[in-house]
């Protein structure tokens, strides 16, 4: 059944900037740091000597965090909004689909969309870094590393959106909690390890990037479950 | 194992310490085309989104095709099509793809989306956005969402609201078919007795959330039979002649008034009076329309 709602809402994001900002994200921070390499690039190559890659994949990934968590709310909100727009939930959710389906299939497609953004990241990053001359034998592992556990652990994130948006119709409350925690975020490297925000930059005590991304994703599972079991008892303005 | 295909028993909600539908046991039998009427703010659409699942009950229950609503919910919504309050649709879509968006959660054939647009007349607009559609085609692409899933009962909250005259005959005239040629079991909800008047076999009136009438429309029509207005020269000794042969009147500035009777009955009633040496002046039918009526039965529809 999940399937046929998604299939759905595939149809219904269409010729909506969805795909443009999974797009714009990736490319708007490979691009920054395309400036900043291009700019400082005689510093900046004399300070990562012993690691050029490892110094361009943590440049990008500290500007990703806050990319990822401003478009991840964006895209929350936006998909919430095509039912909200014209008050369609009396609609859908009169339909022969449960309540546990449709409140899934929007965050399986915010969960694709910034999938998407993160495979685009890394191919960015790769590709910037052989225009920077830094050779052909980039370090995998490091580079979806980066590229990929950020966004398991910013789940927490993704489902705290999905739930704000789906369940409230004015959309500044969902959007301002994400803007706020995009700025908390910036700021959050300092903060202890149990502060989520600071999951995504995959720091912690134990060096572990495991660890940053084990929390967010048990936390986003409890975030969906909890905003799953609200939305499924709720009454439809 | 009751016939009925909705059956409501004792539901009631309360938001926030205010009962919006109060004990409502209503009952729609197969084929019927029930007008669900009540001045704005009766209850009508917390019932209807009662009846959908929309929200929850507070107390009672809803049993669609003998099924418990809240333990078969999607099977049983499978064979309901609903329209609730104004349209629901995707603006920046067209009105095919709308349909198609629903068509994939139904899970119908493709060919169902032109057999519906062709059953609404809307398969010229199809290919434009809905956003720029007008009220009237918003409704029609509403209902040809309700026939998408080839429901065998259609629940319509309002759906002439806000259309203009040719637009209500439209739609009357749709449902009405729907009922007439496809045998489906129709519910439609309205603040406007004349509306359901001419479309509904069984009519049920909420006023305050709580059920006041449900019956034919028959029974409706019967209720509000005119009676019978005599203004005599003396209104105390007519009145005291008529009863003396078993005749009830009822006495105001003036004028008796008794139940509408027969013609005979009409005429017995002069001649009585007549020798009784009352002078009559005026014998008047006075017929309260069904609309009078369903104003009295709601105080004079006070909301609306």
């Amino acid at each position: 059944m999940i399937a046929r709602v998604m299939a759905a809402e595939w149809l219904k994001i269409r010729k909506k900037p969805i795909w443009f900002l999974a797009v714009i994200g990736p490319a708007g921070v490979v691009g920054l740091q395309a400036a900043n390499f291009g700019l400082r690039y005689d510093y900046l190559v004399k300070q990562y000597e012993d690691d050029l890659w490892g110094g361009l994949i943590g440049n990008v990934h500290y500007l990703a965090v806050p990319a990822l968590l401003l478009g991840l709310a964006l895209v929350a909100s936006m998909l919430a909004s095509l039912e909200h727009q014209t008050n369609a939930w009396k609609q859908t959710l009169a339909l022969p689909v449960t309540r546990f389906a449709v409140f899934t299939a929007k965050f399986a497609i915010l969960l694709v969309v910034l999938a998407v953004s993160c495979t685009l990241l890394a191919v960015g990053t790769a590709a910037l870094g052989a225009g920077l001359g830094f050779g052909y034998a980039f370090p995998a592992g490091e580079l979806l590393t980066a590229s990929y556990l950020p966004f398991v652990a910013a789940m927490p994130f993704m489902a705290l959106q999905i739930w704000m948006s789906v369940t409230l119709s004015n959309q500044a409350v969902p959007l301002t909690v994400g803007i706020a925690g995009t700025i908390l975020s910036l700021y959050s490297v300092r903060m202890s390890d149990w502060f989520p925000w600071k999951w995504p930059y995959l720091i912690n005590e134990w060096n572990d990037p495991l660890v940053s991304a084990g929390a967010g994703l048990a936390a986003g599972f409890l975030l969906y479950a909890a905003g799953l079991v609200h939305f499924a008892r709720r009454d439809v303005k | 194992m009751s016939a009925w295909i909705i059956e409501t028993d004792r539901l009631t909600k309360t938001v926030g310490g205010k009962t919006l539908v109060d004990g409502l046991n209503l009952t729609i039998g197969k084929g019927e085309v029930y007008g669900f009427l009540g001045p704005n703010g009766a209850g009508k659409t917390t019932t209807i989104r009662m009846l959908l699942g929309l929200i929850r009950p507070t107390r009672g229950k809803v049993r669609l095709f003998g099924q418990d609503l809240q333990r078969n919910r999607t099977a049983v919504l499978r064979k309901v099509g609903s329209l609730v309050e104004y349209p629901s649709y995707y603006g920046h879509l067209t009105g095919y793809e709308n349909l198609e968006a629903v068509r994939r959660l139904l899970d119908a054939p493709k060919s169902r989306i032109d057999e519906v647009l062709g059953v609404v007349r809307l398969t010229k607009g199809a290919g434009r956005p809905v956003k720029a559609y007008s009220l009237g085609m918003k409704q029609r692409l509403g209902i040809a969402t309700v026939l998408l899933g080839k429901p065998e009962l259609l629940i319509l909250d309002e759906p002439t609201n806000g259309l203009d005259p040719a637009g209500i005959l439209e739609i009357r005239e749709l449902i009405k078919s729907m009922a007439r040629d496809h045998g489906m079991t129709i519910l439609v909800s309205s603040h406007l007795l004349s509306e359901v008047d001419q479309m509904a076999t069984r009519v049920g009136i909420i006023h305050k959330g709580k059920m006041i009438f449900q019956d034919s429309i028959q029974a409706l029509r019967d209720r509000s039979r005119g009676r019978i207005s005599l203004t005599v020269d003396r209104t105390e000794e007519a009145w005291k002649a008529l009863l003396g042969s078993g005749i009830r009147a009822e006495a105001a500035d003036g004028r008796l008034l008794v139940e509408s009777l027969s013609d005979e009955k009409v005429a017995a009633i002069v001649r009585l009076l007549v020798r009784h040496d009352i002078a009559v002046y005026r014998i008047q039918e006075e017929k309260r329309s069904l609309e009078e009526h369903f104003l009295a039965l709601t105080d004079g529809g006070d909301s609306l």
